[in-house]
Order: C-alpha cells, then sequence, then structure tokens
C-alpha cells in the first residue's frame, strides 16, 4: 500500500490521533474531573478507532459494530458528565441526571433484546445523539446569552460544542439509517461514509483541538 | 422498493444540509451577538472615560473657584480685620487705661474672627474638603463667604441629610450651585438669595433663588454666551447624576433653580 493509498484511506485517523496528543498535551493533574475524563476518552477513542479499522482493513472482519456500539455509549455518558459540570441550567442538570438512568437502560435493554450487541444499535445511536445535540446547543445558548464580555472564541467549550453538534448532527442522520442503507444501497451508504462522514470527523476532531488549544492558553 | 431508498437517501441529505445550516446559522448569530456585546463594552469603556473626565474637571473647577474666593476673603476680610487688630491694639499716649483694655477685648474678637477664617481657609485648601465637610456644610461656607461681601442678603434653608451623599453626586450637585452664585454675581445684579437644600425619604431638592433682573430663556439659550455655557453645565451636571434640571426666568422678575435627585443614596 502506497503511503498517498494509505492517507486517502486512513486521513480522519491521523485528525482523531492528532486532538489525541494536543489532548494529552493538554491534560494537567490539577484540571478538574470532566476535563480530564474528556481528554483521557478523546485518547481511548483515538485508539478504538484506529483499532476499528485495522480490524476492517487488515483482518477483514466487516462487522466491527460491537465495537462502535461499545465506545459510543461511554462517549455518550462522558460528555453528558462534562455537560453537567459545565451547563449551569437546573433544568438541563435535572434532564442530565435522567439521561444518566435512562440512557445505560436503553443501552441494555437495546443490546439484549432488540437489536442485539454485534449489529450497530441505531436506537441507542440516535438517542444518545439527539441528547447530545441538545446538550451541545443548551451551551451554545448560555454563551449567547451570557452577560461576559470574554471572547468566545478563547472559550474550550465552546469549541467542544461547536465539534460535537455538526458531528452528532451529521452523523445522527445516517447512523440512524445506517442498518437500512447497508440492507439495500450499499455503494451510498458506503459512499456517505468517505464523504461525509469522515469528513464529519475530521472537523469534529479539528474543532476539539482548538478548543484544547484554548485550554491550554487558558491555563498559562 | 427503489422509491422508497430514494426517499430515504433525500431525507438523509436534506438533514445533514439543514443540520450543517443550522450550525452554520448558530455560529454567525453568536459572531453576531459577540460583536455587539464587545462594541456595548466599548461604549460603557467610554461613557464611564468621559464620565471620569467631567467629575475630574469639576473638582478643578470647584478648586478653582475655591481658591478665588479664598483670594477675595483674604484681601476683604482677613487683610482688612488684621489692619483692624493693629489699630485697636496701637497704644497712643493720649488714651486711659480703660481705653486701652477696650480697645485689647476689640482687637482678640477680631482676631478670633481672623483665626476662624483662617481655619475656613485651609480647611478648603484640602482637595478632599468637599466630601470632609458635606454637601449642606460646604454650601452653608460658600454662603457665608458671599455673605460676608455685604453685597447679598441670604436666605440658607437646609434640612440635614441623614448621611453622606456619594462623592460625584457631592461634587455635581456643589458644582451646579457654584456655578448658579457665579452667575448670580456676575449677571443677576441680585441683592437677595434663597437657597433651599432639602432632603426627603426619596429624592433630593437643590433650589437656588434671586431677585435679579432675570433673563429670556430662549435667548440665553441661543447666545453662546458666558451665562448660556453656564446654564448648558448646570443642565449637564445635572444629567450626569441622573437628577433634573429646571430654570424659571423673567425679565425683571428673578431666576430660580431647582434640581431634583431621585434616590439620592443610590450609587451611581
Amino acid at each position: 500500500m502506497s503511503i498517498l493509498r494509505f492517507l486517502i484511506d486512513f486521513y480522519p485517523l491521523i485528525f482523531s490521533w492528532a486532538a489525541c496528543i494536543v489532548a494529552l498535551i493538554t491534560f494537567r493533574r490539577w484540571m478538574p474531573l470532566h476535563f480530564k475524563v474528556l481528554l483521557v476518552f478523546v485518547f481511548l477513542y483515538a485508539f478504538v478507532d484506529t483499532a476499528g479499522a485495522i480490524m476492517v482493513r487488515y483482518y477483514e472482519i466487516n462487522n466491527n459494530h460491537f465495537l462502535y456500539n461499545l465506545i459510543w455509549g461511554v462517549q455518550y455518558m462522558i460528555i453528558a458528565y462534562f455537560y453537567y459540570h459545565t451547563l449551569q441550567s437546573r433544568i438541563i442538570k435535572k434532564i442530565i441526571l435522567g439521561f444518566f438512568v435512562v440512557f445505560p437502560l436503553f443501552f441494555i435493554i437495546n443490546a439484549y433484546w432488540i437489536q442485539g450487541f454485534y449489529t450497530l444499535q441505531t436506537y441507542s445511536i440516535v438517542l444518545g445523539a439527539g441528547f447530545m445535540l441538545l446538550f451541545a446547543v443548551s451551551y451554545i445558548w448560555q454563551v449567547y446569552t451570557s452577560t461576559e464580555t470574554q471572547s468566545i472564541f478563547r472559550d474550550p467549550v465552546f469549541w467542544f460544542s461547536l465539534a460535537w453538534l455538526f458531528y452528532y448532527g451529521i452523523n445522527a442522520p445516517y447512523l440512524g439509517m445506517l442498518n437500512y442503507l447497508l440492507n439495500n444501497s450499499y455503494d451510498f451508504a458506503f459512499n456517505y461514509y468517505v464523504m461525509v462522514i469522515d469528513f464529519s470527523d475530521c472537523l469534529r476532531n479539528s474543532l476539539l483541538i482548538i478548543g484544547f488549544l484554548c485550554m491550554k492558553a487558558l491555563m498559562k | 422498493m427503489h422509491e422508497s431508498i430514494n426517499e430515504v437517501k433525500l431525507t438523509l441529505i436534506i438533514s445533514t444540509v439543514l443540520i450543517v445550516l443550522f450550525g452554520i446559522v448558530i455560529v454567525f448569530a453568536l459572531l453576531i451577538q459577540y460583536k455587539r456585546r464587545f462594541l456595548h463594552k466599548q461604549q460603557l469603556a467610554e461613557i464611564k472615560s468621559r464620565y471620569e473626565k467631567t467629575i475630574l474637571q469639576t473638582e478643578l473647577k470647584i478648586l478653582e473657584d475655591t481658591y478665588k474666593s479664598i483670594s477675595q476673603n483674604l484681601h476683604d476680610n482677613v487683610g482688612s480685620n488684621i489692619s483692624t487688630a493693629m489699630l485697636l491694639l496701637y497704644k497712643d499716649e493720649k488714651m486711659n487705661t480703660e481705653e486701652i483694655e477696650t480697645n485689647r477685648k476689640e482687637a482678640l474678637a477680631v482676631l478670633g474672627i481672623i483665626v476662624d477664617d483662617l481655619k475656613n481657609i485651609a480647611r478648603s485648601l484640602n482637595p478632599d474638603y468637599l466630601y470632609e465637610l458635606g454637601l449642606s456644610d460646604a454650601i452653608r461656607q460658600r454662603s457665608d463667604q458671599l455673605e460676608k461681601t455685604k453685597r447679598y442678603e441670604l436666605e440658607l434653608y437646609i434640612k440635614e441629610a441623614p448621611r453622606k451623599l456619594d462623592r460625584q453626586k457631592q461634587v455635581m450637585l456643589f458644582s451646579i450651585f457654584q456655578e448658579a452664585l457665579n452667575n448670580i454675581q456676575k449677571h443677576a445684579n441680585a441683592n437677595k438669595i434663597i437657597v433651599r437644600l432639602n432632603y426627603e425619604e426619596n429624592r433630593l431638592l437643590m433650589q437656588i433663588k434671586d431677585n435679579g433682573k432675570g433673563f429670556d430663556k430662549s435667548e440665553a439659550g441661543k447666545k453662546n454666551s458666558d451665562k448660556g455655557s453656564g446654564l448648558l453645565n448646570m443642565k449637564h451636571h445635572s444629567e450626569m447624576i441622573g437628577a433634573s434640571f429646571t430654570i424659571e426666568s423673567e425679565i425683571d422678575r428673578g431666576t430660580e433653580i431647582n434640581i431634583t435627585v431621585p434616590e439620592p443614596y443610590a450609587y451611581l
């Protein structure tokens, strides 16, 4: 495999590892726990994403969905925990507490009785993504209505929220329909994945990198 | 079946486009809001800086007026009183003991007045004297000085304030009072001045009235005269502390200035 082919195939992973490296550089022991958990998760996600890609490319294991079911479930819980400590609205905080109970229950029920663990859990993914969009929009609304005059472009959480807004906004409809598309229009699903979903992955990681760099600047 | 899959594809594409557009709109809305907030912050900083500049200018003006009044006081009162005391203490060979003793007592009384005057002068030389003295006492002291010129009959009605006003309000109100007195001295040709300072529960009223020749308000506003700029200054200073300023005047029927400060103890 030529280097060019490798880059074309794995370019989203490059962004993923770039985000991971910046997250590790930003990590400080004295940081609030919700930031530390997020940074560690970015590192973990890069590993899982790479493992998923290697499984498909080199071992021809086409069904790596169980891996993504797991990591997406964890991802939702970590982002919800992060927003629990960042958002000020009491209502949203209560919704997050409800999410901590409802989502794992739904995830388990879906894994055991509805879609199964080895099929992509589109229901859980769409439900979780809906909540993530709600939290991201809530944070952006909080920034919009805030009276503080500090630049929003120096606020790491603003960049994180933007990253998740675009990422889940683009991914939720696709992943929600993915099982159907794979069975009925595989080529469209594949091309859409390569052109749109991979791009959204890169966009998310780029915005996360900007957020981490803002965090680093703030710490100075 | 084929139509159904096409609908799904279309829904997916449209929803993705809509969400991306929504995200972009949000970013633009935030940008506009941020810019607006930044401009607002800048405007506030400008207003604050202008306000502080005016306060400083007003304090300097008060200081300048105070120095003028001190100079006048030293010349008219202290100087003449010292001369009087010197004359009284002069011993003429023709004077008997009783006369010398009477003169000595009178000289002591005059010296007492001089000491009081000098104390007042020393106090007014302190840049914080207005705040330390309080508005009521500063008005009393300035009125006393004016009364000593014997050109005016002064009536002062002051209902004491339960506590001190904040510095800016005192500076502005005192400057309005000084400006009004200056106008009376320069233009009014009056011989009677009435000053009222009334503290009420939620407002402070200050009134300065004279029996001078009065003026045509519309003319005073049109001309770029000393009196016109003085009136504008008073109005401007009132606005700066959120007070209302009204002036009533008629030819040959005197002038009345009323300033009402709502919530006088609220901080600016």
